[in-house]
């Protein structure tokens, strides 16, 4: 589905921010993308849509090079950007006039979501808050039903209930020929429905792992004292002492932490 | 069925679709102003100027009074070939504007052809407009008729055939030649737009300049020295020149070489 090959980037003027970085992704997950900021996950999201060009090395989405901006390639492509240009019509004016260009398109999830996230087919994109504009544009992009769904920051600027909604509606309309990359600071908004999670530092990937693998390998705890636990690969304080990273020696299973996760990555305790 | 990569007219007629749902409002109020203006304006003039709209002696053309206004207004359209590909001054723009699942060949086309339909439009709304304003002169109380000697002092209503009579094809293809330079000019420059605009203008007219000394180095290499132009007139039939032929032909072979130097540096671009 997307591979990535030896790609090395870089911005005029600037060090490389990728170097022979590599990835292989599969359909049918939600991936996110974590990073520290100016590590380069727009870029390289932006590099997967073909809106910038690597300095050496291939990028191949279905089978196709995303630089020469096939229209079978942008048809089965749909990106929410961090900051997106949205024309003053009403929403169903701006179906109108874009859902074709998309085969797949599905009129009637697009109305089911645009309940769920409670816009107005109605209202002008133009009075809507950012919050709204946003909602309306991951309601588009997933009534697209693109193989490739790339959503850069998807929460910024969501309500709380907002956020619940997106995570409902993203697990609820992905079919199993999509993939889904998101990027996101907000790792408390996504935990409970990625697939695989992968970081990049300084142009590295420094971790590629499935959920389930890491369910299957490590424990995240919260304690109160750490000198009397055993193996403990990773800790940071907390509230209410300690949130730990151990391995799992027995059948036992808790919750992935993220946002302790991405830290211990960070910091090469993993 | 398969869609060609580089070129369909579904994609191109959904490119269209997406164009006159955004902008059909705006479009249409741009549309009944220009109507009224050209309306309120040229009645005016052949108020207090109606010799200006007189049949000329012994000739199918009128005077200026409705080729000059045709001009100015023409100038509008100018300015919004020029503003085609204003939306890719920002990143957010060229980003909406990359992704449209169409080829770039059909995104690069379809403006252009929009402005030619808009052309089309603006004529029919300028002969409606100039039809009624002399329809309306002719109801206007007190009105004196100027007499000059030669003319035949009636007002003649409007019709194309006023400017055929002129040297059209010059007119069509130094407009054709401007517009190109304007529809290209915003895909290269991202800074300083203004300033490059005016310095690539004199650029283009130093282009010019240097066919026409290369013509002369080529056909005349005796008379000719340096960055000089000796050119001999001599007719080539059919009423042209041969220094009319050529201009002719430098004014079209350029505004190709323009739309295809856009049409590359578009496929070229990036966020």
């Amino acid at each position: 589905m997307l591979t990535i090959e030896n790609v090395t980037f870089q911005y005029k003027k600037k060090r490389s921010l990728f170097e022979k970085f590599s990835l292989d992704l599969e359909p049918g997950s939600i991936v996110c993308l974590l990073g520290k900021n100016g590590a380069g996950k727009s870029t390289l999201l932006h590099l997967i849509s073909g809106l910038v060009e690597p300095k050496e090395g291939t990028i191949c989405v279905n089978g196709m090079d995303p630089l020469k901006r096939d229209p079978s390639f942008l048809n089965q492509l749909s990106l929410v950007p961090e900051e997106f240009f949205l024309p003053n019509l009403s929403i169903r004016h701006f179906v109108r006039a874009r859902s074709e260009f998309y085969p797949s398109f599905d009129r009637a999830k697009m109305d089911d979501l645009l309940r769920e996230f409670e816009l107005d087919a109605s209202a002008k994109l133009h009075q809507l808050s950012h919050g709204q504009r946003k909602k309306f544009l991951i309601a588009f992009t997933l009534a697209t039903n693109c193989k490739l769904l790339i959503l850069d920051e998807p929460t910024n600027g969501l309500d709380v209930p907002s956020k619940s909604q997106f995570r409902k509606v993203l697990v609820g309309s992905i079919r199993e020929d999509q993939l889904v990359i998101l990027s996101t600071h907000q790792v408390k908004d996504i935990d409970s429905i990625v697939d695989r999670i992968l970081v990049i530092d300084q142009g590295r990937l420094l971790f590629n792992e499935t959920v389930e693998s890491i369910n299957r390998g490590w424990l995240f705890e919260t304690v109160t004292k750490v000198h009397d636990l055993p193996d403990v690969l990773y800790q940071e304080s907390c509230p209410y002492g300690y949130k730990v990273i151990r391995p799992v020696t027995g059948s036992e299973e808790t919750p992935m932490d993220l946002e302790v996760l991405f830290n211990a990555i960070i910091h090469q305790a993993l | 069925m398969k869609e060609h990569a580089f070129f369909s007219y579904k994609r191109l007629a959904l490119l269209f679709r997406q164009h006159y749902i955004y902008k059909r409002t705006p479009m249409m109020y741009a549309l009944i102003a220009l109507f009224l203006f050209m309306y309120v304006v040229l009645v005016y003039r052949m108020r207090y100027s109606p010799h200006l709209f007189f049949q000329l002696p012994e000739s199918d053309g009128v005077n200026n009074g409705y080729f000059d206004f045709f001009l100015f207004t023409l100038l509008g359209f100018a300015a919004g070939v020029g503003l085609t590909f204003s939306g890719l001054g920002t990143k957010s723009g060229r980003m909406e504007y990359l992704l449209i699942p169409a080829s770039t060949f059909e995104k690069y086309v379809y403006p252009l052809i929009n402005q030619l339909i808009l052309i089309v439009v603006y004529l029919i709304v300028f002969w409606m407009s100039a039809r009624l304003a002399v329809m309306t002169y002719a109801l206007l109380p007190g009105f004196v008729v100027e007499t000059i000697k030669g003319y035949n002092n009636e007002i003649r209503p409007f019709d194309f055939s006023m400017f055929f009579a002129s040297d059209y094809i010059w007119f069509l293809s130094i407009g054709l030649l401007v517009a190109a330079y304007l529809y290209i000019v915003p895909l290269f420059f991202k800074r300083w737009a203004l300033i490059k605009t005016v310095l690539s203008f004199f650029i283009l007219l130093f282009v010019v300049a240097s066919l026409f000394v290369l013509n002369s180095h080529v056909f005349f290499a005796e008379e000719t020295r340096g960055f000089n132009i000796e050119l001999h007139v001599f007719g080539v039939g059919k009423g042209w020149n041969n220094l009319e032929v050529f201009a002719f032909s430098a004014l079209n072979v350029l505004t190709l070489v323009l739309f295809w130097l856009g049409y590359h540096k578009l496929k070229e671009i990036r966020l």
